[in-house]
């Protein structure tokens, strides 16, 4: 990772590769829309010292710029987050959270957990709150959070997430709202989950803002679960979403995993230029495949669309089966432009130094 | 092997396995690098096909809470 400029601060980098560590379902709360299911009886966790293996990995690829945690509620397991954020400072690798902050149960306890993550290089917290989290925390437990790392100058994100088009954070929160380094940011629930099939309408969308490209279009966020599971983004529907699973990272380095999504032309579609101009990629390689792919305007956003896509097996199967037909074009492409620039010898050397190490065969993402 | 043969062999590894046409696509980029080629011109990389360039307009951001990590605004 890169060092802070001087007269900088650490959340003005801009950050790169993120390894996100979804580090446990535990959580203390069990909202009813929770994308993943969690609630206080659910143990699953990531063992620490894979974790710890996966935050040195990450150090060691000079693209990955940041680690972020988030769950469950990865301060059901403080100590060990702790540790970790220790181990991050030793690497000098910065590091996010997202919380629901049921541990801001007074001022000075808030103000001692800042002083140790931010002390150890947290470069942002994603703070959750809104009706379903109101239930379990009183607002004044996410008052004493925001400030208390809001005057170490650490920006702090406040994610509401409500079924109710017109509910707001700024009036569940008035006293955080237009404060320095606190930003409140009111969202839509998604059918996923716990909310998968709640009744919620997004017919209020106009169509322009309904986003058909993923969040990120050049880095990624490498999510690892507690089973190792790796998916190429930190969507909340990324778990139900089977298709988009990259491989496992208690099996294989980081670097092999990285390698397979930043070397995916169909990431880099999807990313990059969107799912309309997946489509209009696939069709080229299998003209009957759009009569099979529901059409991406049918949904309210890139996440669900990718969900309806490659969290059904068959249709995963078809768009792979179309992509490395692509991939292959693309490469065959690239490979007599490679020829043309450098002559047989040379390219034939760097092939043979590629072939050795590529070792997965099936067709998927993994 | 002959020329044909290597480009035989070359194009059934590729075409059955995805993870060496992934290791081929982030690879190539830095040959080129090494060779002194500028990899940020955009003829460069539309000649080498395996790069997808970014179209100039905005993405709206996401209005359903679907990023954990990165929330877009």
């Amino acid at each position: 990772m890169s060092d802070v400029p001087a007269g900088h601060e650490l959340y003005e980098i801009p950050e790169q590769d993120v390894l996100v560590l979804n580090y446990t379902m535990a959580c203390p709360l069990s909202c009813d829309f929770c994308c993943y299911g969690c609630h206080p009886g659910r143990k699953e966790k990531i063992p620490f010292e894979n974790a710890r293996s996966l935050i040195s990995q990450a150090s060691e690829l000079t693209n990955f710029t940041s680690v972020g945690f988030t769950g469950g509620e990865v301060f059901t397991f403080e100590d060990e987050l702790f540790q970790l954020s220790q181990h991050l400072r030793c690497l000098s690798l910065p590091f996010t959270i997202a919380t629901a902050a049921h541990w801001a149960y007074s001022a000075e306890n808030a103000n001692r957990v800042a002083d140790i993550l931010v002390g150890n290089g947290l470069r942002r917290i994603n703070i959750s709150y809104d009706d379903a989290h109101a239930k379990f925390i009183p607002s004044q437990f996410i008052c004493y959070a925001a400030e208390a790392f809001a005057k170490r100058r650490t920006p702090v994100y406040i994610i509401g997430t409500f079924g109710n088009p017109d509910a707001s954070l700024e009036r569940m929160l008035p006293a955080l709202s237009d404060r320095d380094f606190i930003s409140l940011r009111t969202k839509r629930i998604a059918r996923v989950g716990r909310a998968a099939k709640a009744k919620i309408s997004y017919d209020d969308i106009l169509p322009e803002d309904r986003n058909t490209t993923c969040y990120r279009q050049i880095h990624h966020d490498v999510v690892v679960f507690w089973d190792g599971k790796v998916y190429p983004c930190c969507s909340t529907f990324n778990r139900s979403t089977k298709g988009i699973c990259i491989g496992n990272a208690f099996e294989e380095p980081l670097r092999d995993i990285w390698e397979r999504i930043e070397g995916s032309l169909l990431l880099k579609l999807m990313k990059r230029r969107g799912f309309e101009a997946l489509l209009d990629t696939l069709s080229k390689y299998d003209p009957a495949i759009l009569s099979s792919l529901p059409r991406p305007d049918q949904f309210p956003g890139a996440c669900s669309y990718c969900n309806k896509l490659f969290g059904n097996e068959k249709l995963a199967s078809m768009i792979f089966s179309a992509v490395a037909k692509y991939e292959l074009d693309q490469i065959m492409t690239a490979r007599a432009a490679l020829v043309d620039l450098l002559g047989e010898g040379k390219v034939a050397t760097f092939l043979s130094r590629l072939e050795s190490t590529a070792t997965v065969n099936q067709e998927s993402l993994a | 092997m002959n020329k044909s043969d290597e480009l035989d062999h070359f194009k059934k590894n590729m075409s059955t396995n995805p993870a060496a046409r992934a290791k081929f696509i982030v690879g190539i980029l830095g040959i080129l690098e090494e060779q002194g080629v500028d990899i940020n011109d955009p003829a460069v990389l539309k000649k080498f096909g395996v790069h997808i360039e970014i179209p100039e307009k905005n993405i709206p951001p996401s209005v359903m809470s679907t990023n954990i990590i990165t929330v877009t605004t």
